[in-house]
């Protein structure tokens, strides 16, 4: 144990030591307060007893007057009943007087008191016996020296009894004031005592504790500041959260807007395949009427190709028949020609045959020349057939490569209708997606919210922490500025 | 009535139309010629010369001859030799596809045909009306053979047949 120890020890022994002597002191002026006031009870109770015993004395006096006058005027009945009260009132001042007895302090004032109702209650009955004998003149002189002499010897007695006890009270208030005094110097001195150990040992004690809180209030510092560093920390990270949380839910925000828009734009996109499809479907059938039509077409073509294989066949035909007809013409001018030699050869007798021969050869050669001219119209016939047949044929395989690509068509507008059927159905795929991205993302935006409030209140309570920790730390500093800190 | 005359009237008008020309004498001096082309290339013989127009069919050469015998053929029934008179004319022949015809000249053992790619026709001209022929060169500085009897309208050359068909002999003999 260290000398300041012991020193403190000591005087907290000196201070335990004051407080008991004031508490012993302190005690005894409590229990001689507690006797004054019982002795001030007594007194003031005996005044208050003596006075009533004067007030039902002089009762009876006045009540004896009355009933000496009413035996007087014949009125027994109510001379009786007053006579009961009379006696009644008698008892009744003996039992005050037996209480005045219990709290009186002097017996022989009290023993006075006794005799002298004793004298004034034989005077009354004297009294009585005098009014019931019909002497009113003896009563009243009774009476008379009840009233002059033993009523004013009782007020007399109970006065000096007022006057002893109200001299008692006085003494005792006076004896409580002096001992009120002792006691309040007493207490006065023992206080100063105890504030003069009390501040040395204050100083002590607040030196040895200024020390201690000094180091604390070091300490307690160096972690406010570590906290309070710690609790800025936390405001910056708590904000950069607040921060980061509201760029999150504004990027979510976005991606929702996004993902609606994603979900939009699928729908219609969906729609637009759903149209697609049905132009498709629409197209494939109408090309598919079309391939029909050109089939039919192809068929007229080649009923047509046939018709005109047909005619070329026959204007062929019509040909070789007029070649035949031309060389006939031509064997014909021949033969005329040789008619016309054979004519020459025989002289004028042959010249009408000559003539006639001519007109022969005439006429084979305009049959020739028809049959060329019709030769040369089948010709341009069979060359326009060969053209027809050409183009027909031309037409026909036009026919058939058209309706190779309708048909290649029709392949088309059902492959492009299974592609708009998938796309279609990926395009749904995608906007369910998108809805359920959309919803998932309300959820996490309601979370990112209740984050963000959380995120809010947390901040708020950071900042009051930091705060809290500033107070802390001024108070801290204005705990440990007085200290030497 | 009305009706039935001028149905008559219109044979009568188709009927005057197509009678025939009436014969007229020929003039002294005229002769009948058998008017007959080769390539472009137009002659005419005497009708007197002319023994018959066939059909040329197929040729047979004759290996050996001259340049101007193109072979024999079978015409009416009897083997004819067959003459190219335009090479007679130039140095080089035709070709055989376009000679369609063949003009038998000449009697008896000495018939011949000419080849022909058309014949025209017959008419009459007047000796007197040829004109001579310039030669082959054109200015007659040639010695003249004597084939060309004149020349007719449209440049027409008139063969003197016998001279040329004696040529021709001459020629055979002389392989």
């Amino acid at each position: 144990m260290t000398i300041q120890n012991r020193v403190l020890m000591l005087l907290l022994s000196l201070v335990a030591l004051t407080l008991i002597v004031a508490y012993v002191g302190v005690s005894n002026l409590g229990i001689a307060s507690t006797n004054a006031t019982e002795i001030e009870f007594r007194i003031v109770r005996s005044m208050e007893l003596a006075a009533k015993v004067r007030y039902l004395t002089t009762l009876n006096s006045a009540n004896a007057a009355d009933l000496i006058h009413l035996y007087q005027s014949g009125r027994t009945v109510e001379a009786a009943a007053l006579e009961t009260r009379i006696a009644e009132t008698a008892s009744e001042i003996d039992g005050e007087i037996e209480k005045l007895a219990k709290v009186m302090v002097r017996p022989e004032v009290l023993r006075e008191l006794r005799s002298a109702l004793k004298d004034r209650r034989d005077l009354r009955h004297r009294t009585v016996q005098k009014i019931k004998e019909k002497d009113f003149a003896g009563a009243v002189d009774l009476r008379v020296r009840e009233a002059h002499g033993k009523d004013a010897e009782l007020a007399r007695i109970t006065t000096d009894i007022v006057d002893f006890a109200q001299k008692q009270l006085d003494d005792a208030t006076s004896a409580m004031t002096s001992a009120s005094q002792g006691a309040y110097q007493l207490l006065l001195a023992i206080s100063l005592l105890s504030i003069l150990v009390g501040a040395v040992g204050g100083i002590f004690i607040y030196r040895q504790i200024a020390g201690l809180l000094l180091s604390t209030a070091r300490e307690v510092a160096s972690a406010v500041a570590e906290i309070q560093a710690a609790a800025q920390e936390q405001v910056s990270s708590t904000e950069e959260q607040a921060a980061a949380i509201n760029e999150t839910t504004a990027t979510l925000a976005e991606l929702r807007e996004t993902s609606r828009s994603t979900a939009d734009r699928a729908k219609a996109v969906g729609d637009a395949a759903d149209l697609g499809t049905k132009s498709t479907q629409d197209g494939r059938s109408r090309t598919e009427e079309g391939s029909w039509k050109v089939i039919e077409n192809r068929k007229r073509v080649e009923r047509m190709g046939d018709t005109v294989q047909d005619l070329s066949t026959r204007i062929r035909k019509i040909g070789e028949i007029v070649v035949i007809m031309n060389e006939i013409a031509e064997q014909t001018k021949i033969l005329a020609l040789n008619a016309s030699i054979e004519a020459a050869k025989a002289g004028e007798d042959g010249r009408g045959f000559a003539v006639v021969a001519t007109q022969i050869r005439d006429l084979a050669g305009q049959s020739k020349e028809s049959a060329g001219r019709v030769q040369s119209l089948i010709s341009e016939i069979e060359k326009a057939t060969e053209a027809s047949v050409k183009e027909t044929e031309e037409g026909g395989r036009a026919a058939s490569e058209a309706a190779t690509a309708m048909d290649k068509v029709v392949e088309s507008f059902r492959e492009v209708e299974r592609m708009n059927d998938e796309i279609a159905r990926q395009v749904m795929q995608v906007a369910a997606a998108s809805r359920q991205q959309e919803v998932g993302i309300d959820q996490v935006s309601t979370a990112m919210t209740e984050t963000d409030a959380a995120m809010k209140q947390s901040l708020s309570a950071a900042r009051q922490t930091l705060s809290a920790i500033r107070q802390i730390e001024s108070h801290v500093r204005s705990l440990g500025a007085p200290l030497g800190a | 009535m009305n009706a039935e005359a001028g149905r008559g009237a219109i044979l009568e008008a188709r009927a005057k139309s197509l009678r025939s020309p009436r014969a007229q004498p020929a003039p002294a001096d005229e002769i009948e010629v058998l008017l007959f082309r080769t390539g472009a290339e137009r002659y005419a013989i005497r009708a007197g010369d002319v023994s018959g127009i066939h059909r040329l069919a197929d040729i047979a050469p004759v290996p050996g001859a001259p340049r101007a015998i193109r072979g024999v053929s079978l015409l009416g029934g009897e083997i004819i030799t067959i003459l190219d008179i335009s090479i007679l004319f130039s140095s080089q022949g035709r070709g055989l596809a376009d000679q369609r015809h063949a003009i038998v000249v000449g009697r008896n053992a000495r018939r011949i045909a000419i080849l022909a790619a058309e014949v025209e026709g017959m008419c009459r001209v007047s000796l007197g009306a040829l004109r001579k022929w310039p030669g082959r060169s054109g200015d007659g500085s040639e010695e003249d053979e004597g084939w060309i009897e004149g020349i007719m309208d449209e440049d027409r050359s008139l063969l003197r047949l016998p001279v040329v068909l004696k040529n021709i002999e001459q020629e055979v003999r002389n392989i």
